[in-house]
């Protein structure tokens, strides 16, 4: 059983309480701020803001579960840099991108364990984006989870018929995962296919307009928030 | 008033409807007038086309299934034609059978706030309306819980709410207990019927203790074979032949008189009550008399091939503090079929995934001729015991049925010549080996059911575990995976399978009741239908039982009841 798959972590944290748009928009901003900031030196600081923000919000389990994957990134991106250019600064640029990647990362992480996928289309909306574009930009968020729970129950019952995932060669390793990949495909063909009949079927689209569940208040929280992220992009653009 | 307030809710002329990719019509020129403010049933067995005349009701035939598609429809007096989905969904709210595929949200709150949101309702209202909706189907205090973590029959449940939050005049629920115990099915059908005026469809296949007084609908390939306005009285009785003739199962009672009405022509009392205690007390009153003492039962008795002990299992993360199966002490028999039934959520599912070995438990054991299940590496546990999980289409993957009952062997190392046949082997005691070279997908569900069956007794094991190995499937499918599993038992091997089906209990030996995550009881079919257990842990008992109950006797099958009933001054045998 895999439960619910998606980051999202039910907590009540202060990031929990901001304003979705807020998130949003601030997200792009330090998104922004990120890909200006040139110096290793501004990354770090800026690396230093969702570290902050994680330990403060409890959310560090988040960070940590990904943090591999992180310094993965980064590792990567210097080895490949170095090993194309061949000189120090090309290994520098290298250290540049893969710290941009790796913060951005952390960064999205942070937005989808404080987040509701709902709450996500809510921001987007309340932005200004047409409700089912905002709907399909976060669909994937919502498979996600029913992706990975058919993932799990195709795995178990394939593992109970005796298929072996692990040892052999590479060639026959990768042929296993045939009698897992075939039913995923067709799993997730068959929700495409039931999903846009379910969600009209449930009324998405019925008036021009919705209501939300989600009230969205906007509070001097988020003006901080989002007028911290633009001064940390302006600082990054124009330094 | 809407216009065409007088007319009926759904009135179809001449429709017809032809998937692109299908063989023949699955709507062929049906004619039929369901009145508003009534409880209507649409009957027919699986391919008789009940799902497709739901599609065209609320548009997504022709949207989203595509095809030809003829004659008239008037949904609320107003056609159809030209109409969206979303249109309709203010009209026609739809349960679809495939309820998994309708839940989108992170929080049961949110799913049923859905359709509210849609129509607008003021956003402070949202949250109340929401949460009363819940707990109408039972899910009280399951507002923050993710959908994802949800038992199939809560999450069937939550759909229901989800539904009936667009507050549609028609309502139409396709299949809505397959996957729910029978109490829960009566609050739903309870619930759809309480509001005042609307209309409610009820697509089925199978009558027992559904409320059908209204009009229905026989469909049969594709034609309404039979239809009345309402049913009298005492009606059920004449209709339940050619139910059962169509593949639909009738409410017990009314087959058990129309059976006793053929084989004693008049002599029935008139008027005679339907309902299990009333028919028992009217025929005793009348002089009839119960022929044969019950066969004793023989308590089944076998080695135990497995056994729980103090099995207790708690999902990481749930709420409520309960564990899923807490200290359960349990025997499997050797060479029995035992049934595990319960309500929704009591830990069935949890009960079978570990006798197969599927989980490790959070403290307690299970052990399998003396082993601990959860430790035999997973490819000497396949070869000893098989688990058919509830959704065949999340193992099927090979081109052909054959191949896919030969995957098991193969992975277990055997030769070709010796997996082709054991695969043979396998696919004959299903009953496709005739359809070993077909694409699975075109299989129907009971027949992938049953290769998803094979797949595993291809590789041999003596204990088969199956989860819901009926669900979904019409009445001549359930029986005859009943007596496949029968047939298994009787060559020796262990059968264990959960189960939601009441009425095939009698085919079990040994029936285990679950009750919040405890075993309220377990014994012999007769025992456990005939005591009270199923009710205490929230089970409704089959209609035969409570007929039992009236005169006193054991629960015994429809056939055996109806052989044994005689009426006064009658011989021993017609």
């Amino acid at each position: 059983m895999t439960g619910a798959g998606g980051l999202y972590a039910p907590s009540g944290s202060f990031l929990h309480r901001l304003n979705p748009s807020g998130k949003v928009v601030a997200l792009g901003l330090w998104f922004t701020a990120v890909l200006a900031a040139s110096s290793l030196g501004g990354l770090a600081a800026l690396a230093a803001i969702p570290l902050g923000a994680a330990a403060a919000a409890g959310l560090t389990g988040v960070v940590r579960r990904f943090g591999r994957f992180a310094a993965v990134l980064f590792v990567v991106s210097v080895a490949l840099w170095g090993l194309l250019s061949r000189d120090e600064a090309g290994m520098a640029k290298g250290a540049v991108v893969g710290a941009r990647l790796a913060i951005m990362l952390v960064l999205g992480l942070l937005f989808l364990a404080s987040t509701r996928v709902e709450e996500m289309t809510e921001g987007l909306r309340r932005l200004g984006v047409p409700y089912t574009a905002a709907f399909a930009l976060t669909l994937s968020f919502r498979l996600l989870p029913v992706f990975l729970s058919a993932a799990g129950a195709i795995t178990e019952a394939q593992e109970a018929r005796g298929l072996q995932l692990r040892g052999g060669p590479l060639h026959t390793r990768l042929g296993r995962y045939v009698p897992l990949l075939v039913p995923l495909v067709l799993a997730g063909l068959r929700s495409a296919t039931t999903l846009a009949p379910a969600l009209e079927s449930r009324g998405l689209g019925m008036k021009p307009g919705r209501t939300s569940l989600l009230e969205s208040r906007w509070r001097g929280a988020d003006g901080l928030s989002c007028a911290f992220a633009l001064a940390a992009a302006a600082a990054a653009l124009w330094s | 008033m809407t216009r065409g307030a007088g007319e009926p809710a759904v009135s179809a002329r001449g429709l017809s409807f032809t998937y692109r990719m299908g063989a023949g019509a699955a709507l062929d020129g049906v004619n039929l007038d369901l009145p508003r403010g009534s409880w209507g049933l649409l009957l027919g067995a699986t391919g008789a086309g009940k799902t497709t005349l739901v599609r065209t009701l609320n548009r997504t035939i022709p949207r989203f299934h595509r095809g030809r598609l003829e004659g008239s429809l008037h949904v609320m007096g107003e056609p159809t034609s030209g109409a969206g989905v979303a249109e309709m969904a203010a009209r026609v709210g739809v349960v679809f059978q495939d309820f998994e595929n309708q839940l989108l949200s992170t929080s049961c709150l949110l799913e049923v706030a859905f359709a509210l949101e849609s129509r607008q309702v003021p956003s402070a209202e949202i949250a109340p309306r929401a949460s009363a909706l819940l707990g109408s189907v039972g899910l009280d205090g399951f507002e923050q819980r993710d959908p994802a973590t949800l038992s199939g029959g809560e999450r069937q449940r939550l759909v229901i709410a989800a539904v009936l939050a667009l507050e549609a005049p028609l309502l139409v629920l396709d299949e809505p207990a397959s996957d729910l115990d029978p109490s829960a099915r009566e609050a739903i059908y309870r619930l759809a019927g309480s509001a005042p005026g609307r209309t409610v469809l009820l697509v089925e296949h199978d009558l027992e203790g559904v409320p059908c007084e209204g009009p229905g609908f026989l469909l049969s390939d594709g034609r309404v074979a039979s239809s009345w306005p309402s049913v009298p009285a005492a009606g059920m009785v004449e209709l339940s032949p050619a139910l059962e003739a169509a593949g639909v199962r009738p409410p017990p009672c009314a087959a058990l008189a129309a059976r006793l009405q053929e084989a004693w022509p008049g002599r029935l009392p008139r008027p005679l009550p339907l309902d299990p205690e009333g028919m028992a007390a009217a025929l005793r009153s009348a002089g009839w008399r119960l022929q044969e003492a019950p066969a004793p039962v023989s308590p089944a008795r076998g080695a135990a091939v497995s056994r729980c002990e103090e099995l207790t299992h708690a999902y990481p993360g749930a709420s409520g503090g309960r564990p899923a199966l807490d200290a359960v002490d349990l025997e499997i028999l050797e060479g029995r079929v035992t049934a595990i039934v319960g309500a929704n959520g009591s830990g069935k599912t949890t009960l079978a995934r570990h006798l197969a070995g599927l989980l490790g438990p959070s403290s307690g054991r299970v052990l399998h001729r003396g082993e601990e299940v959860s430790r035999i590496p997973p490819p000497q546990r396949a070869a000893r015991i098989g688990f058919v999980f509830q959704n065949p289409d999340h193992q099927i993957f090979a081109a052909t049925a054959g191949q896919e009952a030969a995957f098991g062997p193969l992975n277990l190392g055997a030769a070709p010549a010796e997996a082709r046949r054991r695969c043979d082997a396998a696919l004959e005691a299903v009953g496709l080996l005739e359809k070993a070279d077909c694409d699975p997908f075109v299989l129907t569900k009971g027949e992938r059911q049953r290769l998803a069956v094979a797949s595993v007794l291809a590789c041999e094991p003596s204990m088969l575990v199956l989860d819901e190995p009926t669900t979904g499937l019409d009445l001549r499918e359930q029986r005859r995976m009943m007596r496949l599993l029968r047939d298994l038992a009787a060559a020796g091997r262990t059968i264990v399978m959960v189960t939601h089906a009441l009425w095939l209990l009698d085919e079990a030996d040994r029936v285990v009741v679950l009750a919040r995550g405890r075993v309220a009881a377990e014994g012999g079919p007769a025992e456990v239908l005939a005591g009270s257990a199923l009710e205490r842990s929230g089970l409704r008992r089959p209609d035969l039982a409570l007929f039992a109950s009236g005169w006193g006797a054991l629960p015994r099958p429809l056939d055996a009841w109806a052989g044994a009933l005689r009426p006064p001054e009658a011989g021993a045998g017609p």
